[in-house]
């Protein structure tokens, strides 16, 4: 099984702590919009995080016409290359969890590649995030 | 003997079963012997709720009122009860 | 720029349609922060003596602090500022929820909006594309639809706006923004009816960036444990939401029952957070980058009020239509809460005017015909949840009710003005003050009128959470009024500085973060060396700015800093304060002098100085 960071939506309260603290641990900002985790809020109280679950077959990668995104076999991440990507949107169409997303203004996609630290995971209050190791 | 109502709130209601309950002590017992009756009635879950952890005062935040008024501006837990006096277990509830 | 500032604001004229983008003036961040402080800066600049609250010289001030949209605990606040329609002076309120923190990422600190738009318009924000659009399909759509429908024209846009009661300009009517967040009070809601603006829907896709980030993720640290340990952050507001505070309210004699006949409710139990938990809590959820999570998702599926589906209703809800209404269901209380978020309503403001109609319909002082052919007697469910309607729409009585409590009693006359609980104009909240004097002073002194959220004392003086930093430790007393001007004082400076940045006071009103995490905080997000004494004075300089307005500009009197005759000559009848009326004189002296005002209630020439408001003195 892959290393991956899971999301318990029966915990998640839709605090979107979790977005601020992987924009802020992988780019020194805050900016929901350019984090690798979006929680998603709907009618009838839903609260759902959206995040890579790093399928063994990722439908992103077989759709990529540039093959931009590449397992690591030994934890089976799936990287995303943002020089190599051209942000055509097929990967964010293609996968199943919503859990791709473009980066602002620029023309390359945003997923979860598990860093270092997960501070989303430490951050979350609900522990609604979840590291599973390879 | 006299008869004493007591009101408790928030997670001790699912402790105790209710919110009131009425307990019948000896005349002038203090807030503190109707404590260790509570306990006696309702175990440990109740003691480890509302003491501290090493069991010498209310937990943090705690309070007992008596009628209303805050014991800790009586005798606290040695305050005196009275017949048909409300006494009111209050855990850290906030708000506003 | 400061860290945690974006830097730019909106300034945009409804009547001309010109939008304009302005850079933050860097003299005006460090002496006012954000928030409040802004609002007060901009009103002092901007506005006289002969603003019409409802006309087109009234500004409406979206606002924001510094910590919004940040990862500062409960970093989520937006602010509304404006001359108040209710009161005829400052008017400020705050509302969570996402909308602010959007506003941010849009690239914004603040939007100014004046003047009034020859027809109904909402604004769109997205991101450097700013328009304002034709709202005449939204016009008459109550909030949830309104919110629905600009969601789907924008997808994943915030929204804020207004409902009916806000375009008929009831004088009660919020802003509200994320479908059930509300900035209630005052009015504002009105105010932006009279500009003939529907909503402001954001989309912001910009970063925040602060001056320390190593810094701030270890305050942040060591904030977030406290909160996680605090038995009231950690389990009792995520477990049992603030309704938990009814059962304790009523405990101490202080939950007001009957428009403030009394403090004690007989029906609490049945209307308290552990009740809601039990039957109609669906989920717990939280407002954006908070982990307290104290919202109450609660949804009704059968029975007379099947359908209700909405966040809370909170304990000052549930007090204004439950107890001060006399009802004890509380599914009937979570239809009114609904009802009151569709229709764009404070909830605490029309949950007054509902009980004061009740008392003069129980006191003959209105006919059955002339409360809308209702048996509007306390108690009766049904007749509050038509009246809230009717308000909202100015039908029949609620078109009296609909101009405030204050100005209905005038109109009612008979003496109904016996019963109109406000101060300033703005009706009171949920804490009786003859079973918490503190609170009493509270009212009194507020800059926006009967306001209990400068701050809310009784969480020291009723529930022992204490402020160590500030000097407040030990057991206090609540039904005396000694020592309480040292209280309020103290409480108000770790509150109100919350209300500059950005964040919830639930972080500082049960001692979980004190003035110094507060501090850091702000220090490490702008750059700013900053200690608890700056603190202080940043508070202490907003809040005179505000009474400075008050005083200066917006014609009040310091004798106005007082409470409903009942609560100062009708002795409690029943419970712990059983005979007690608030003592305010005492109080209130105590107060000015405290805070350096003279006898009379006007801040002294030299603390204008001292707080570097020297520009009020070429008013005064």
């Amino acid at each position: 099984m892959a290393k991956k960071v899971l999301a318990v939506k029966e915990k998640c309260v839709g605090c979107r702590m979790c977005e601020l603290a992987c924009s802020m641990n992988l780019e020194n900002v805050f900016n929901p919009k350019r984090s690798r985790v979006q929680v998603e809020r709907g009618m009838q109280a839903l609260d759902l995080p959206h995040i890579c679950y790093q399928c063994d077959d990722a439908p992103c990668a077989e759709t990529c016409p540039v093959d931009a995104i590449t397992i690591d076999a030994s934890t089976g991440v799936w990287h995303l290359d943002q020089e190599t990507c051209i942000g055509c949107e097929q990967c964010i169409d293609a996968c199943p969890y919503g859990a791709i997303f473009m980066e602002p203004g620029k023309a390359y996609v945003l997923k979860c590649e598990v860093c270092e630290g997960v501070y989303c995971k430490e951050i979350c209050p609900t522990n609604a995030l979840e590291l599973q190791e390879a | 003997m006299m008869t004493i109502t007591v009101k408790v709130m928030g997670p001790l209601i699912k402790i105790v079963g209710k919110s009131t309950i009425t307990v019948s002590l000896p005349s002038e017992a203090t807030l503190r012997m109707l404590l260790d009756h509570l306990f006696e009635c309702y175990g440990d879950e109740l003691k480890n709720e509302v003491l501290n952890e090493d069991r010498t005062d209310l937990a943090p935040y705690y309070k007992l009122l008596v009628d209303g008024r805050n014991s800790k501006l009586m005798a606290y837990l040695d305050t005196k009860l009275q017949e048909g006096q409300l006494v009111h277990v209050m855990p850290p509830i906030a708000g506003g | 720029m400061l860290g945690g500032y974006t830097g730019k604001y909106l300034d945009i004229n409804l009547e001309t349609g010109t939008i304009d983008k302005k850079n933050l003036d860097e003299n005006m961040t460090k002496q006012f922060i954000g928030g409040g402080g802004f609002i007060a800066r901009i009103l002092w600049e901007e506005l006289s003596s002969d603003t019409d609250p409802l006309g087109p010289e009234n500004l409406l001030i979206l606002m924001t602090g510094p910590m919004t949209g940040t990862l500062a605990p409960t970093g989520n606040s937006w602010y509304v500022g404006f001359r108040s329609p209710t009161t005829g002076i400052y008017g400020e309120g705050r509302g969570g929820g996402y909308w602010g923190p959007e506003l941010k990422y849009a690239g914004y600190d603040y939007v100014i909006l004046r003047g009034k738009s020859p027809k109904p318009v909402y604004l769109w924000i997205n991101n450097e594309e700013v328009t304002l659009k034709d709202a005449e399909h939204l016009w008459g759509k109550d909030f949830f639809d309104t919110t629905h429908q600009l969601e789907a024209d924008h997808p994943g846009a915030k929204v804020l706006g207004i409902g009916p009661a806000g375009e008929n300009l009831v004088k009660c009517a919020s802003i509200m923004s994320d479908l059930y967040r509300s900035a209630g009070r005052g009015g504002a809601g009105a105010v932006m009816g009279s500009k003939n603006l529907k909503a402001v829907a954001v989309y912001g896709s910009q970063d925040i960036k602060i001056a320390d980030p190593e810094g701030f993720k270890e305050i942040l640290a060591e904030a977030n444990k406290l909160i996680y340990e605090h038995p009231a952050t950690a389990t009792l507001l995520p477990d049992y939401g603030t309704a938990s505070l009814v059962n304790g309210m009523n405990a101490f004699g202080a939950l007001p029952t009957r428009n403030f006949q009394s403090g004690v409710f007989e029906g609490a139990e049945n209307i308290s957070g552990e009740k809601m938990a039990e039957t109609i809590l669906t989920k717990t959820r939280s407002c954006f980058a908070c982990n307290i999570r104290c919202t109450r998702y609660t949804m009704i599926s059968e029975g007379e009020y099947a359908g209700v589906e909405s966040e809370g209703p909170e304990y000052e809800t549930v007090d204004a239509f439950g107890a001060r209404c006399g009802v004890d269901n509380m599914e009937a209380i979570a239809m009114a809460n609904m009802n009151a978020n569709r229709l764009g309503m404070d909830t605490i403001s029309a949950g007054t005017l509902i009980s004061f109609a009740m008392e003069l319909h129980e006191k003959g002082i209105l006919t059955k015909e002339e409360c809308n052919d209702l048996d509007l007697n306390f108690g009766n469910h049904k007749a509050m949840n038509t009246l809230l309607q009717d308000i909202a729409y100015r039908k029949g009585l609620g078109d009296t009710l609909a101009e405030g409590v204050r100005e209905a009693a005038n109109r009612i006359g008979k003496g109904a003005e016996k019963y109109a609980m406000h101060v300033k104009g703005l009706e009171l909240t949920a804490t009786e003050p003859r079973a918490a004097q503190d609170s009493g002073l509270g009212h009194a002194i507020a800059n926006r009128g009967g306001d209990h959220l400068r701050p809310w004392s009784p969480a020291f003086t009723l529930f022992g959470f204490g402020n160590e930093e500030m000097g407040l430790t030990g057991t206090a007393d609540p039904i005396i009024p000694g020592d309480k001007a040292r209280v309020v004082d103290a409480m108000e400076k770790t509150a109100v500085f919350t209300d500059l940045n950005g964040m919830c006071k639930f972080t500082v009103l049960c001692n979980t973060l004190a003035p110094s995490h507060l501090a850091k905080l702000y220090s490490t997000i702008t750059g700013l060396p900053f200690a608890t004494d700056d603190l202080v004075k940043s508070v202490d300089r907003t809040l005179t700015l505000q009474r400075a307005l008050n005083l200066y500009k917006f014609g009040m009197k310091p004798e106005q800093d007082t409470l409903p005759e009942r609560l100062l000559k009708e002795p409690a009848p029943n419970g712990p304060a059983k005979g007690k009326v608030v003592e305010l004189a005492p109080m209130l002296k105590e107060y000015y002098e405290h805070k350096g005002w003279d006898e009379a209630g006007y801040p002294k020439a030299e603390r204008y100085d001292e707080l570097g408001l020297g520009f009020v003195k070429d008013q005064m």
